[in-house]
Order: C-alpha cells, then sequence, then structure tokens
C-alpha cells in the first residue's frame, strides 16, 4: 500500500507507536485532511505525468450483477479523514462523479469531502466515469468503483449487493439520481 | 458456482467443464442434466419444463456399484410416475450400449469433442481417494477442483487409473477425437492480466512492457485487472483496465473479499471468454484459480510471471505452490540472479504438474529507442544548464534513508549538483520535499526516458529502476535499496552492482560522508560507468512465450 | 359495604389491567389491596386465568400459588398448577396437588391423565392405569396420555389409545403420526404403513415426511420396488431439503446426499431456503455426523447457530486459528464425525503408564456389562449368561451392573430381562434414566456435541450411569454397545474396557452405519486398557482384518451354555414315532428358512423319512414361512414362537438342523448339542467350530451355498448313524469348551482378576 507516499516521515513515526490513542488518531485525520485540501486545491490536481504515445484508453468494463450467488456484504470505509471509522448506522451511499475532470472534479470532491470531515452524513463509494480520481481516492482510503459511461442508476443493483448501497448521488449536485427499492 | 441456468449439474462434477467447450452445445436451448445423480436431485425442475430436456448418463463412477443401480431405479421410476419424455445420452458408444442395457432405454452417444492436444504429455486423474485428484508420479497428488478440465485438455492427454468407469468416460471425452479437430480461428486473442497492488509501480511496469509486445506482435486485446492505484497509466499506454480494490483496500474481511472478486472475475471471464490470463506477483490469487475452475468461463491458459531475488527470510514451500496451478511459470530475469538468496532460486530446474519454469531476459518498460537525449529530456523535465543529479528513492526513503539524504543535499551543495527529486505519479505533493528550496521535484513516469537529463542517480534497487539503470543508462549510479521491503531483495541486488563494477552501493549503517562526496565528484564530473549490462528484451521474450502458450503446445523460451 | 365496594373497584382495575396483559401489575394490586386469597379467591383466580390464557406460566404460577396456600383453589386452578409442575420437572408436587384435590382415583379426565402422568417414575402401575382411560378425554389430554404411556414403554396401550385418537381427531397428524411411530417400534408394519398412507394428505412437508416414513418401512420390510416408488414420489416433489436429505439417509445413497447438500448453496442464494430451514439441515448434517459438510456450508453463508460454532471453533474448525472451512463438498465429505474427533485425548496417545496403572481387580469393584437390548437373541442370551455364569463363580450379585439401551417389552427389547434379574445384578434402564442431575467437563461435553445423534443419547445415558457407579471394568457387548462404552472408557478414564463384538464386521450384516464403529474401535483400541473380543475365530479375523489389527489382537471369548438348563436325559426313550427334526432360528432371510421348510420337504418326498419338522422362532418373514410350507405340501410345520428357556424343547427333538447362510457361534447348536442332540448345519460363521465332528456321534457340515435337494441327501445318509451313536461326545465336547465356569475364568481374567 502507498498511503505512506502521502505523509511526511514524521507521521509514519507517529503511526507506528500506539494508534489507540484517540487525540493522535484526531491528528492524524486534521491532517489527513489539511493534505486532502492542498492536493484538491492545487493547480494541476489528479495530473499524471505520462510519457506514452497514444490514445489513452477509458475505462469500458462494466462488472455484470451477479444476482443467483448469495454473497456477503463488505464494509465501506469511511476514509482516512476520519479519525474513528465505527460509525454502522450511515447510510451508504454511492456517489457519481457526473463525469467531471481536472479541477473541476476536484472541486466538487472538495465540497463533498469538507461536509463529510466536519460532519460525517454517509458512507461513501465513488463511481468513477473515469480513472482520473482513482490514485487521490485510494490514498485517502476511500472505497470506489469504476463504471465508466455507463448510466450510474445501472449500478446500483450490484451497489446494494456488495456494500448496501440504498442511493446514488450527483457528486456535483448532490441530488439523488437513483434510490434502491426491493424488488 | 454459476453454470449456465438450464444446465443441472452436480457440483463436484467435471463434466460441465468440458460440456461448455464443446462446439455442439453452445447455445443449446435445451435443459441437460448432466448425470442421472443431478436429475434425481433436480427433478421437479425437469418435470416442470416444457422444452426439450436431456439427461447424460454416467456409469459407475465415485459411489458404489448398488447406489449407482438405485440411482438409475429411481430414475426409471419418475419417468414412470411423471411420464416425461426426456433424451438419454452418454459420453460414448460403449457407455452408452452398456447404459441402455441397463436402463432398458435408447441412449446415444455424444458427439465427441474434437482433439485440442497433439504432443505426448500425459497427465493422470483419479478419484481413488475420493476427490478427484492429478496424480503426479514423485510428488503429492493435487486437487483436481482447482483446474478446468477444458484448459487441461489442451495441456495433454488424459488418463486414469482404471478403476472409474465414468472417471475413464470422462477423460476419453476430454481427449477428443482427432476427426473433430476445428482449425484455430484467426481471431485476435484475448489476455487479461492482473496486477496486484504492491509497493509502488513494478507490477504495471513489467506487464505494460509485456503488452505493449503482445499487442505489437499478435494485437492481443490486453485488459488489466488492477488493484494497483496506477490504473490511469495503463489507460493512458493504451489497455482496458478494470479498477479493483483489495480486502485491506476496504477494511474487508479477507473470505468475503475473495468470494466477491472470485464472482466478479468469473463474470468477466464469462463474457470476455479470454485466451490467456496472466498475474504479475508472487502467487496466484485464490479468486483467479477459483473462477477459471468454473465451468462456463472458456478454457484461458493460465501463466505467472514471478519476479526472483525474494527475501532470504521466506522460507517454505506453500508460497510456491502456484507452480503446480499455472500453465507456465516466467521468472523476468534479474541481472543480479547470482546474487539471489531467497527460495525461488534454481527454480527453473524443477518441474510441476505441467508447467515449466523459464526465465527471459531482463524486462524494462523502455526501449533503447525511446531514450530521449540529454537536450529533449532536460526539455521536457525543464531543467536548465549544470549538473543534475535525480533522487528516486519512493515515499518511506526517509524512514530508511533519511541520514543519507541529508548527506547527499551537503554534497550536491559542494559539489554544485541540483538535486531533483523523482516524486511517483502515485504520490501526494510531500511539503517537506516540495518546501526544501535546494531540491526540486519532478513527476514523471516512466523515469528511463529521460535518464539521460541526469549526471547521476541515487535510486533505490527496485527490479525496474534497477535494470533501466544498468541497461539504459550509462551516468554514476548510488543504489540505497529499500530496507524493509517485505519480499524483493533490493539489498542484494545492489550489492552485486556495486561488487560488478556497474554501481555504488549505500549501505544503511553507513555513515560516513565521503562516499557520498565522491559520488556527488562523480556526478560533478559527468563520469561514465566503465561497464554496464548489454540491454536485452526480456519482454518480447516474455510475450512471445506467451503467444505461444495460447497456441497450445509446449512454451518456447 | 365499603369492603364490596373496594372488591368491586380492585375487581374493575384487575380486569383493565389484565386486558392490556399488564399481568404482573395485577398482581401487585392484588397484593396491595390487601385483599387476600383467602377471602377474595375469585379476584385471585381471575388474575391465574388470565395471565394462564395469554401464557404468562410464570406469574400464573405464583398467584396460583397463593391460592394453594389460602387452600381456596378451584379444580381448574389445581389443574394448571399440576401441569405446570409437570412441565417444570416436578411431578412428585404435582402428584400431592392432584390427590389432594382429587384422591387417587380422580373422575375429572384431565386430573386422571396428569395423576397417571405424576405417577409415571414412582408407581408404574397405577400410572398406567389412569392413563389408559384416556380414550374420553379431550385433544389435549389424549396427546399427554399417549406421550406418557410410551415414556413407561406402554407401547401397546400407546398405540390402542392414539388408534382412537385417531378416529376422534382426525384433523390432528400427531396422532397418525404417533400411532406410525409406535406401530414401527412394536413391529406392526402394517399399521406403521397405513398411518404413514393417511398421512400422505397432509400437504407439504407432511406428506414429504410420511412418504419418507413409507420409503424407510418398504426398506425394513425388504420391499425395494415399494420403497423407491415412494422415493420418487418424493424426488418429485418441491419437498425441503431436510426431507430430501433425510431420504438420502434412508436410502444409505451418501453420493446422493452429497449432491444434494452441493446443490443447496445456490438454491440459498437465491432465496429458497430460509434461514430456519438453513438451520434445520445444519443440524440434520451434525446430527449425522458430517461436520464436514456442515462447515462446508456454513462456509457458503448457511446460518449456524451460536452454540454449534463455539463447539466447532472450540475443536478446531473453522475460526481464525482453526482449519480452514472445506471448500467444496469432495474434501468436507471426508471429513466425519466421531472420526474428525479423534484421538479424543491427543495427550494420552503415546503417553507411557506407570507400573501398576492398571490395577489388578480387587474385591469390591465394580463391573458394568452394557448391551443394547435383552431380545430373544443368541448374543443376547449369551450376556445373560455372562451375568450367569460371573454369580455362579462367587462373584457378590451387587458389583455387577447391567446397563441396556431399552428393555421395552413391547419392542421384544425385555424377553430377558427377568432371567436377568434373577440373578440378582443390578439392572439400569437407560432409555428411563433421570439426567438431570448429569455433570460433565466442556471438553467432554464439546466430543458429545459432535457425534452423531444416536451415539450421542447413548454415550449421554452410559456416561451419566457410570460416572455415578464409578465401575473398574466395562464391558460393551455387540457394536452399539461395546462402541458407546469405548467412548465413555476414554472419557472417564475408566481402567479396563472389554469389547465384544458381533460375528462379522457391520458391512456384512447390511449395516452401512459401520463406519462409525470402525473410527471408534481404531481410536480405543489404540489404549492398552483396552481389549476386543468376539466368539468365534471367523469373526476375530474379520474385525481384525476390518480394523486393519494384526491377527491375534481379538482374542476369543467363547460362548457359554448353561448345563444346569441345557443337559442330556440319559433316561429320556427314543421317540418311536416320526424323528423329531428341530429347527431353532429367527424367521429371517439370513436364516434361510424356506431352505430348511424345503429341505424337510425332500427328506419326506425324496428319500421317504417320517419327520415331524418343528421350527420354534419369530421374524418378519414368518407368514411366508407358513405360506411355502404349505404350498409344498408341509402341512404339518409346527411353527411356535420363541420362549425363554427352549431346553425341553431340544429334548422333546431328535436332530436340530440349521442351515442358515450368516451365524456367529450359534447357540443352538451348543445347546442342542449338549442336550445329546446329534446337529446338521451349514459351514458359516463359527459353525464349524462349536460343531462335534469326528466319528459317529459327530455333526454333519453341510456347505455354505448348498441346495435342499443335496442337504436332503447329505442328512439322510448321515442321520442313521448319528441317531443311534452315543450321546455323550457331544456333551462332552461342549461340556469342555463353552461351560459357564470356562465362560467365567476367562471374563475374570480379562477384567484384570489378580493371579
Amino acid at each position: 500500500m502507498t498511503d505512506s507516499e502521502n505523509r511526511p516521515p514524521i507521521y509514519d513515526a507517529l503511526r507506528h507507536l500506539e494508534l489507540d490513542n484517540a487525540a493522535l488518531r484526531l491528528k492524524l485525520a486534521r491532517h489527513e485532511f489539511r493534505q486532502m485540501e492542498r492536493e484538491l486545491k492545487a493547480e494541476h490536481p489528479f495530473k499524471l505525468d505520462v510519457h506514452a504515445t497514444g490514445e489513452p484508453v477509458p475505462a469500458k468494463i462494466v462488472i455484470p450483477e451477479t444476482k443467483d450467488v448469495m454473497l456477503p456484504r463488505l464494509p465501506v470505509p469511511m476514509g482516512s479523514i476520519h479519525a474513528e471509522d465505527t460509525a454502522t448506522d450511515l447510510p451508504v451511499i454511492g456517489v457519481h462523479d457526473d463525469g467531471l475532470t481536472g479541477s473541476n472534479l476536484a472541486a466538487a470532491l472538495m465540497g463533498l469531502m469538507n461536509t463529510q470531515y466536519q460532519s460525517p452524513f454517509a458512507r461513501l463509494i465513488f463511481l468513477c466515469s473515469s480513472f482520473e480520481a482513482v490514485p487521490f481516492l485510494g490514498r485517502y482510503g476511500f472505497a470506489f468503483e469504476q463504471i465508466g459511461a455507463a448510466e450510474p442508476a445501472t449500478v446500483l443493483g450490484r451497489l446494494n449487493r456488495r456494500y448496501g448501497a440504498t442511493q446514488i448521488r450527483s457528486l456535483g449536485t448532490g441530488a439523488v439520481i437513483a434510490e434502491f427499492r426491493e424488488p | 458456482m454459476t453454470a449456465p441456468h438450464r444446465w443441472l449439474t452436480d457440483t463436484s462434477d467435471p463434466l460441465p467443464q468440458l460440456i461448455a467447450d464443446h462446439p455442439k452445445f453452445a447455445g443449446r436451448e435445451e435443459l441437460i442434466a448432466f448425470s442421472q445423480t443431478a436429475a434425481l436431485i433436480h427433478w421437479p425442475t425437469i418435470e416442470t419444463y416444457t422444452g426439450k430436456v436431456s439427461i447424460i448418463l454416467r456409469r459407475v463412477g465415485r459411489e458404489d456399484e448398488t447406489e449407482w443401480r438405485n440411482h438409475l431405479a429411481l430414475l426409471q421410476q419418475l419417468l414412470k410416475q411423471s411420464g416425461k419424455n426426456i433424451d438419454f445420452l452418454a459420453l460414448n458408444d460403449d457407455a452408452a450400449t452398456a447404459l441402455s442395457d441397463e436402463m432398458g432405454q435408447t441412449v446415444t452417444a455424444m458427439p465427441a469433442l474434437p482433439r485440442e492436444f497433439r504432443g505426448d504429455r500425459a497427465l493422470t486423474l483419479s478419484r481413488i481417494n475420493g476427490p478427484l485428484q492429478l496424480v503426479r508420479d514423485h510428488s503429492d497428488a493435487l486437487p483436481a477442483r482447482q483446474y478446468n478440465l477444458a484448459r487441461l485438455r489442451r495441456l495433454a492427454v488424459m488418463e486414469t487409473d482404471g478403476t472409474d468407469a465414468d472417471l475413464a468416460d470422462v477423460v476419453q471425452f476430454a481427449n477428443g477425437v482427432p476427426e473433430g479437430e476445428r482449425p484455430h480461428p484467426k481471431k485476435a486473442p484475448v489476455i487479461f492480466v492482473i496486477v496486484p497492488n504492491g509497493f509502488g509501480l513494478g507490477h504495471v511496469t513489467r506487464m505494460l512492457a509485456v503488452a505493449r509486445h503482445l499487442k505489437a506482435r499478435c494485437g492481443a486485446r490486453v485488459i488489466f485487472w488492477s488493484f494497483s492505484r496506477g490504473v490511469g497509466i495503463i489507460s493512458q499506454f493504451g489497455f482496458e483496465a478494470v479498477s479493483r480494490q483489495t480486502a485491506r483496500h476496504i477494511g474487508a474481511e479477507a473470505d468475503a473479499w475473495r468470494k466477491w472478486e472470485t464472482e466478479e472475475f468469473a463474470a468477466v471471464l464469462r463474457e470476455l471468454k479470454p485466451d490467456l490470463v496472466v498475474q504479475d506477483s508472487a502467487a496466484l490469487e485464490d479468486f483467479v484459480v477459483d473462477a477459471l475452475a468454473r465451468p462456463d468461463v472458456g478454457a484461458a491458459r493460465l501463466a505467472l510471471i514471478r519476479r526472483g531475488m525474494w527475501q532470504k527470510h521466506i522460507l517454505g514451500t506453500n508460497l510456491l505452490a502456484s507452480e503446480n496451478l499455472a500453465d507456465m511459470v516466467v521468472e523476468p530475469g534479474d541481472l543480479a540472479a547470482p546474487a539471489d538468496r531467497g527460495i525461488t532460486r534454481g527454480r527453473a530446474t524443477k518441474t510441476t504438474a505441467f508447467a515449466g519454469i523459464e526465465v527471459s531476459a531482463p524486462v524494462t518498460l523502455t526501449q533503447p529507442a525511446e531514450l530521449l537525449d540529454r537536450k529533449r529530456a532536460r526539455k521536457a523535465l525543464r531543467l536548465g544548464r549544470g549538473r543534475y543529479c535525480l533522487i528516486s528513492l519512493g515515499g518511506d526513503a526517509f524512514s530508511d534513508w533519511g541520514h543519507l539524504v541529508r548527506h547527499l543535499i551537503d554534497a550536491a551543495e559542494k559539489a554544485r549538483v541540483q538535486l531533483v527529486w523523482a516524486r511517483s505519479p502515485l504520490a501526494a505533493p510531500n511539503p517537506d520535499i516540495d518546501g526544501n528550496p535546494k531540491i526540486m521535484t519532478r513527476s514523471f513516469y516512466p523515469l528511463a526516458p529521460y535518464l539521460a537529463a541526469f549526471d547521476g542517480v541515487v535510486s533505490s534497487a527496485g527490479y525496474n529502476s534497477f535494470h533501466e539503470l544498468m541497461q539504459l543508462y550509462d551516468g554514476p549510479v548510488l543504489f540505497a535499496p529499500r530496507q524493509h521491503s517485505a519480499l524483493d531483495d533490493q539489498a542484494a541486488r545492489a550489492r552485486f552492482a556495486a561488487s560488478q563494477g556497474w554501481a555504488m552501493h549505500a549501505e544503511a549503517a553507513q555513515n560516513d560522508d565521503r562516499s557520498i562526496s565522491s559520488f556527488m565528484n562523480d556526478v560533478r564530473a559527468s563520469k561514465k560507468a566503465a561497464s554496464r549490462p548489454q540491454w536485452r528484451d526480456g519482454a518480447a521474450e516474455i510475450s512471445d512465450a506467451l503467444a505461444g502458450l495460447i497456441k497450445a503446445g509446449n512454451s518456447p523460451l | 359495604m365499603q369492603t364490596n365496594v373496594s372488591a368491586g373497584e380492585i375487581r374493575r382495575d384487575l380486569v383493565e389491567l389484565c386486558n392490556q396483559g399488564r399481568f404482573f401489575a395485577a398482581h401487585m394490586r392484588l397484593l396491595d389491596s390487601g385483599l387476600d386469597a383467602h377471602l377474595h379467591p375469585s379476584l385471585w383466580e381471575l388474575v391465574e386465568r388470565r395471565a394462564t390464557e395469554a401464557g404468562d406460566e410464570a406469574l400464573a404460577y405464583r398467584v396460583r400459588r397463593e391460592l394453594l396456600a389460602a387452600d381456596v383453589v378451584s379444580a381448574d386452578t389445581v389443574l394448571n398448577q399440576a401441569r405446570y409442575e409437570i412441565e417444570h420437572g416436578q411431578p412428585g408436587a404435582a402428584r400431592i396437588l392432584l390427590e389432594r384435590a382429587f384422591g387417587d382415583e380422580p373422575e375429572n379426565s384431565e386430573a386422571r391423565i396428569l395423576l397417571g402422568i405424576a405417577l409415571a417414575s414412582e408407581d408404574r402401575s397405577a400410572a398406567i392405569h389412569l392413563l389408559q382411560d384416556a380414550e374420553g378425554g379431550s385433544e389435549t389430554e389424549m396427546l399427554w396420555a399417549v406421550d406418557a404411556l410410551r415414556n413407561l414403554g406402554e407401547l401397546k396401550r400407546a398405540m390402542r389409545l392414539c388408534r382412537v385418537a385417531v378416529e376422534r381427531f382426525p384433523l390432528n397428524s400427531m396422532f397418525l403420526n404417533r400411532l406410525g411411530w409406535i406401530a414401527e417400534g412394536i413391529g406392526d408394519f402394517e399399521t406403521a404403513i397405513d398411518a404413514a398412507a393417511t398421512g400422505l394428505n397432509g400437504g407439504g412437508d407432511n406428506t414429504a415426511r410420511a412418504l419418507n416414513r413409507l420409503v424407510r418401512l418398504h426398506r425394513r420390510l425388504g420391499d425395494k420396488p415399494k420403497a423407491m416408488t415412494y422415493a420418487a414420489e418424493l424426488l418429485r416433489m418441491d419437498a425441503s431439503p431436510v426431507q430430501k436429505l433425510s431420504l438420502a439417509r434412508t436410502l444409505g445413497q451418501s453420493a446422493l446426499l452429497q449432491s444434494l447438500v452441493g446443490s443447496l448453496p445456490s438454491l440459498h442464494a437465491r432465496g429458497r431456503i430460509s434461514a430456519s430451514e438453513a438451520e434445520k439441515v445444519l443440524t440434520f448434517l451434525l446430527d449425522d455426523g458430517h461436520i464436514g459438510l456442515a462447515l462446508f456450508l456454513w462456509r457458503e453463508g448457511f446460518p449456524i447457530g451460536a452454540a454449534a460454532k463455539r463447539v466447532l471453533i472450540r475443536k478446531g474448525f473453522g475460526g481464525e486459528l482453526g482449519a480452514e472451512l472445506p471448500r467444496c463438498v469432495d474434501d468436507a465429505v471426508q471429513i466425519r464425525s466421531p472420526d474428525a474427533l479423534f484421538p479424543l485425548y491427543p495427550e494420552r496417545v503415546n503417553a507411557s503408564l506407570p507400573a501398576g496403572w492398571y490395577p489388578a481387580l480387587r474385591d469390591n469393584d465394580k463391573i458394568l456389562l452394557v448391551n443394547s437390548v435383552l431380545a430373544a437373541g443368541g448374543a443376547e442370551r449369551q450376556f445373560l449368561m455372562v451375568a450367569r455364569s460371573l454369580v455362579a463363580a462367587g462373584m457378590d450379585p451387587d458389583r455387577l451392573h447391567a446397563a441396556l439401551f431399552s428393555i421395552e417389552r413391547d419392542r421384544g427389547h425385555g424377553h430377558f430381562e427377568d432371567a436377568l434379574r434373577a440373578t440378582g445384578i443390578h439392572v439400569h434402564d437407560l432409555a428411563r434414566r433421570d439426567m438431570s442431575s448429569l455433570s460433565m467437563p466442556e471438553r467432554e461435553q464439546d466430543i458429545v456435541a459432535l457425534l452423531p445423534a444416536r451415539l450421542r443419547g447413548d454415550v449421554l445415558a452410559l456416561y451419566d450411569l457410570a460416572q455415578q457407579l464409578k465401575p473398574a471394568v466395562i464391558h460393551g457387548w455387540q457394536d452399539r454397545a461395546a462402541v458407546a462404552s469405548g467412548l465413555v472408557s476414554q472419557m472417564l478414564d475408566i481402567k479396563r474396557t472389554v469389547l465384544s463384538v458381533r460375528n462379522m464386521r457391520p458391512s456384512k450384516r447390511g449395516d452401512e452405519t459401520g463406519w462409525i464403529a470402525r473410527s471408534v474401535y481404531k481410536d480405543v483400541l489404540a489404549m492398552p486398557s483396552v481389549a476386543m473380543t468376539a466368539n468365534a475365530v471367523e469373526g476375530a479375523r474379520d474385525y481384525e482384518d476390518w480394523l486393519g489389527l494384526p491377527e491375534g489382537d481379538v482374542s476369543i471369548l467363547s460362548n457359554a451354555v448353561d448345563e444346569k438348563v441345557f443337559f442330556s436325559r440319559p433316561d429320556l426313550q427314543p421317540s418311536v414315532g416320526p424323528i423329531r427334526v428341530l429347527g431353532v432360528f429367527r424367521l429371517a432371510e439370513n436364516k434361510r428358512p424356506l431352505l430348511w421348510v424345503e429341505t424337510m420337504a425332500a427328506l419326506r418326498e425324496q428319500h421317504g423319512l417320517d419327520i415331524a419338522p418343528r421350527i420354534v422362532g419369530a421374524g418378519p418373514i414368518a407368514d411366508e414361512v407358513r405360506r411355502h410350507a404349505e404350498r409344498i405340501g408341509l402341512n404339518d410345520l409346527r411353527l411356535d414362537p420363541p420362549i425363554e428357556d427352549p431346553s425341553e424343547i431340544y429334548r422333546q427333538s431328535d436332530l436340530l438342523v440349521l442351515l442358515s447362510q450368516v451365524e456367529g457361534t450359534p447357540n443352538v447348536v451348543l445347546e442342542a448339542q449338549i442336550c445329546g442332540l446329534p446337529v446338521a448345519a451349514c459351514r458359516v460363521g463359527g459353525v464349524s467350530e462349536a460343531l462335534h465332528q469326528g466319528g459317529p456321534s459327530g455333526g454333519l457340515l453341510l456347505g455354505a451355498e448348498i441346495t435342499a435337494t443335496d442337504a436332503a441327501d447329505a442328512i439322510a445318509h448321515w442321520l442313521p448313524t448319528a441317531l443311534a451313536a452315543e450321546k455323550e461326545p457331544r456333551v462332552r465336547f461342549i461340556l469342555e469348551r463353552y461351560s459357564t465356569s470356562a465362560l467365567a475364568e476367562r471374563l475374570l481374567d480379562l477384567y484384570g482378576r489378580q493371579t
């Protein structure tokens, strides 16, 4: 795991100490949030300097829903911007990036993360239409699913089975795109 | 296990894997029960089905003969009571005759499978101990549930130990008949590449190198199933990617995660029916093996790209068990192989279930032709005149090499060399470094094309960096191997390079700054290395081997 | 006036509170009101009645206690209280209440039945007397009475009552089910089949259950085609998984059972198996010893009960530290109980024991003899001989304890009970053992929890008894008792264990559960304190082969004949009429009674012999034997039921013929010879060892696979010499090898008598 790429070395040292210390955890979470803020407000957030010729290939393959096998629900992490990950009563919500990229995407994420940091309201799964935000989301310990150009509402069934997601919302507007109903 | 919904199977029956491979059964609309036992347990489905129903009758197998007869007697009762019209099939003419006598019904032999394997390698299957196993001469038997018979029949002729009539029928069916051989369609192969989430971009880099060759040489459609966050890089290199998260990423319990991964990977395999699945890793993931054993995911070949140079304290043979599961194991060659102290050393002489273990030339993503000259490299990196030294140590460098970096900063200042910190494209900006006026930061991938911009390089000794620097760069190199690597013996690589006079080696315990100053002076002087190994195209070799594997037959390396 | 107003107000309050279901509050209201039960019983009865109706038994009980203390109870209150006491394991308290209120011959039908149930453990005959009149009772009363009679072992009475109940309450399937079980238990297969067939109309799982029962019954009767017909009907149904698994088990089809289990995860995933049904499946598998298959389903997401999960994890299955749960049925099926539990005590394996660990048998040491039942069979007779010979050898009967898993007479399990009790030893009926004070350490509890259900029941009861008695020796007789004895001896570390096995391994007898015995024997025989015996060399060798033991590991414990009962009367005049040919055997296939009958007919028709054929025995094909004899003209065949003491029968006969296909050391061959009879028998099992051969007095050994004609030829040829020969050599042959004193000597050696 490349989380160590996030943090200055001193926090690695701190991490090796007793992490049961809640104050320390709060400090870490706060640091993570500040770090995240800096990244999202940078000039070229998500920029990947890759020396490659040819056209990038967008995400195409969508995982089909597995309906005839009973599978256990998987957890949805709160991300490293939260000190505690014990809140079990928060709803699980998918957040679709609306196809946003670059600083637009960053700005939208900042808005959401701000709210989530101050007063967590859900466990979030990020539905990515491209790979742009994957390193960022991964570094901060969030769950994400790549859906490419697929309509977000079409993946809600799978999200519900896998994570217990009850809704999909738009990152940009916060509006509900799809709501899960028991068949 | 999910099979087509019109198939009624017994979960431990290997026959469905073969039927899925049968050109004459694809897309058939009828309901098929794969054995009389499967018919018995799923009878209500049979009785209510309005379309055509077939039952493949089987000879005595793992049940005793009394029970086998009883199953047929029950089947006859069910037919009598329900009045259902059913077609009975058998795996071959002899079985059809025997079962016809037993049932008093017409039983038709199924059309044979076309033969896929033309060599003389043989595999023995047996059920003598209960579960189906692959029997080997000098080693323990392997559980056959990890294998797909549709795949095995492309690798070898299958035999049985002769005690099990049904198994003999299944094996005969699997081997197929030469008259039915079909010419291989000239379609571009579909290849799945699985890359784990390792430290850095090592696996991604190596497999991009191989994938480029596969695409160029045989037009392969290469799809990455990536746990690495470098999935965007994969996409920019022109390959499809599926971005996945590990159990650790989402805090899931390993077993629960594995069940999901198996199902979803199998679902994608089912749709795309790849020709090859290749994983670049220490060992094959359980979900890969389990998904490939499903009956309806095609007959993809399975290869493992397993780098050597494991830490010497990693012991035991469990980790090497993947050798028994893959059709081919390739070790990307390592220039430092003579210094390999790990348990994979010398494995190339071992035999496994049916795979050979081969070693290729070292693999680099960048080829000599892609190297930029000094001027263009500097322009691309926005570096002006003067002497530059690249520091490529990875994110946790300060915990390992804090003192080294301080020495480097001092020595560089004295030698009037500008330090350039290489930030991984996946890493966040590092304020300690970004804010340091004595260090420039650049982020670019891959590194190798730009090496000519630098008068010297300080680097970790990971596989990719090591081989790029030793084969594609002629300036002074100081290796500072990662100290806390779980598997990779970077220290051995660095020591070996030093012993060969190819580079300097910074030991962790070392405290003197003289060698650092000496190195920095070499950088200042733009000194060229005395000798370094010739570049070889390991990626092409691996790509050819994998392409050969797809075509069936032995792996030529 | 004041009191009445208060009482009225209280009554209104109580009614209101009871309407709201607030019985506790109602009780408190009563207590606070100061209106005691003595003066205002109706108020208390109101609360009691309402609480009982609502199912708040605990509160109703408390209120009733006050009424009882005030001695102002109504009949209903007494009955409710008595019922509660019975349900909570206090039959004595119930009895006192009922007798006080209704006398010892209640006219009230419910009181009568409840008193009968309360008396069951104290005064059996009084209990039976009260219970058997339940025919006019309510539906519930009749059900209680049926169950009470069953628990008393009065199966025939229970069945009679059941028949009446079925007529009176045809919609209550519980009576039909009970009728079926009871009938099957006493061997009345016709009634059992009728009951099951009636249950076919129950619908859903009731139909499936009825079909399962019909399959089982017809299999027991050897009617395979009928069994298959019903099995197919069940397979056609969308029956619950447990019913289909039950079918596979009944049919002895392990591959079918495994395939069914393999199909369950995807059904479960599609929501076609409810959580409660899934739990039932797991319980079924664990009860059947299929630990691995249960683990497999657990892995596939079947809900496993917390208690079962804890036990499994403690025993090393699953959990973070335990073995990985099996991923497929083929792997899972390898993990079976009790095999997977062995060694039970790994620390004892290879442990070297101190000298004197096995102390000699002391004069006051107890010996516990264990057998399955006391049915009219040769092995059971030998069990009786063990007791008799030990007592005859001078052992104090107070030291000897016999434990039986069942001695229900109505099921034919108590044939030798009286004779056994007559020896003066203690006889324990494990089926009716009160195990309320059983205490077992957690480790042993875990072992028992994972045993197959039937073995579990046996082990628990035997453990309880052995824990109480602390015997120095436990001697298990025949596989069922030997297996339980072996396990209990390990769990309680009993110093010496003797396991006396059958004449051939279970699978050869058609017993499909032999794998259980095998795994237990292999484990317990590793302990030096455990010895195994068989009664004939052939049986010993067969068990050694089956268990992979070196030759000689299974020693011989020969049968004994009670020479006081079986003896020759030299003064007896030879018969002047027809030759009295005797056959003593169970009327079952493997004893080949039809061949016997045909041989007699051949002796008469082909050899012109004047014979009077007589068979003493009973069994499932008795009717068929009778019909066959008539068909072939043997109309004078005498067919008598077994009697406890057949010695006179021998003395009334001239010759014994035994044509069984399967035998151990047949007691009848020993008994007949010691009574002076010549014997002709087929060479199977231990017959050859048991037959005096050579010389004119010698018996006749016939080929194992012989025809009636050939048998008749051989017998006719041998008979004149045999009838004319001296009896003495036969008698002496038996006395030298099979006397009770020889048996006692051998037993005391096995038990570690001091030499």
